[in-house]
């Protein structure tokens, strides 16, 4: 930790603007499946005509089941894609994960689907609220700001 | 990203286990090494501020470098500036390296995990595939164990108290 609050603030802007960097780089970089970084619902939003033939990697809402159709978005920007050979039997509503070949414009052959089912979305999202409570209840437990030195400090006594 | 709960859940009683073996770390130190296990999934900023409208200014954007090794560690030692702690920055870092482990063994579509190397490797491991974000099952077994961590844990603090009295 650096002595001054001025030096501390100094660091935290540096490593903000590090990380705005890498932001701004990693979103920049096109998709490479020798890596395995195929391309992605905002790349087919984008450009779908360019990755026909392709291996993809797309997550949507389902739409339709029979046939099966998921919706992907991006910004406010959304799009439906036929998945075929699904071996899976999502529910409408419920989120999937589709990896394979795009096919046409419009349609993926998939290769694996994963299926999370709406009510399992709504317990994720659930029971984080739930661990970032418990986290908070402990800072405010064990830790005071010290408006002074303007730094969190550990609280004496039994919990700290 | 498994859900938040189970990360959490994992830290404690990682922490815990590792308070009872070295006297350093004390039950903030818990604490800390509980809020790294969250930061990758600070990218669920998109959640609020979408990526999608950042890029539609004309810049390329993702939050994907928080839920790498160096972003979450870039994250940490910017929180680190405002915790008074020696320990902070291992403790609040060990904790986001749990997180990426347990996100390393998630079932991904395409069969591998993320580039959590990058910039230093766009390598994504292959994963084995344990469990979804989204599995309740996970949470389960955590609640079970830190449970059974947290009763070792009063035991072993009213022992203490006694043999201080």
């Amino acid at each position: 930790m650096l002595a001054t609050f001025k030096h501390r603030l100094a660091v935290v802007i540096i490593l903000t603007v590090l990380l705005i960097s890498l932001f701004v780089w990693y979103g920049s970089l096109k998709p490479e499946p020798d890596v395995h970084r195929y391309p992605r619902a905002e790349d087919l939003i984008k450009d779908e005509e360019k990755y026909v033939g392709q291996e993809v990697e797309v997550g949507g809402k389902v739409v339709s089941t029979t046939p099966l159709i998921i919706e992907i978005e991006h910004g406010d920007d959304t799009r439906e894609l036929y998945i075929t050979g699904a071996d899976e039997e999502p529910n409408k509503n419920d989120r999937v994960t589709v990896f394979g070949t795009l096919e046409d414009e419009n349609t993926i052959a998939a290769s694996e689907i994963i299926v999370k089912p709406f009510i399992n979305y709504f317990y994720m999202y659930a029971v984080s609220v739930v661990a970032a409570l418990w986290i908070l209840f402990r800072i405010s437990r064990q830790f005071r700001w010290d408006g002074e030195g303007k730094i969190f400090m550990k609280r004496e006594g039994p919990d700290g | 990203m498994a859900d938040l709960l189970t990360h959490v859940l994992l830290a404690y009683s990682l922490g815990t286990v590792l308070s009872w073996r070295y006297d350093r770390i004390e039950k903030h130190h818990v604490t800390l090494l509980m809020i790294g296990a969250t930061l990758p999934d600070l990218t669920r900023i998109g959640l609020i501020i979408d990526p999608g409208y950042i890029q539609g200014l004309g810049l390329p954007f993702s939050y994907f470098p928080l839920h790498t090794i160096l972003g979450s560690l870039i994250v940490a030692f910017i929180i680190t500036q405002f915790v008074n702690d020696e320990l902070a920055f291992p403790i609040i870092g060990a904790g986001a390296l749990s997180h990426h482990l347990l996100d390393s063994l998630l079932l991904n579509a395409s069969g591998y995990s993320y580039p959590l190397f990058w910039p230093v490797s766009s390598y994504s491991p292959p994963t084995p595939g344990l469990y979804l974000s989204t599995d309740m099952w996970p949470a389960l077994v955590a609640v079970a164990v830190s449970l059974i961590i947290w009763m070792i844990d009063r035991k072993k603090l009213k022992s203490e108290l006694t043999l201080g009295e």
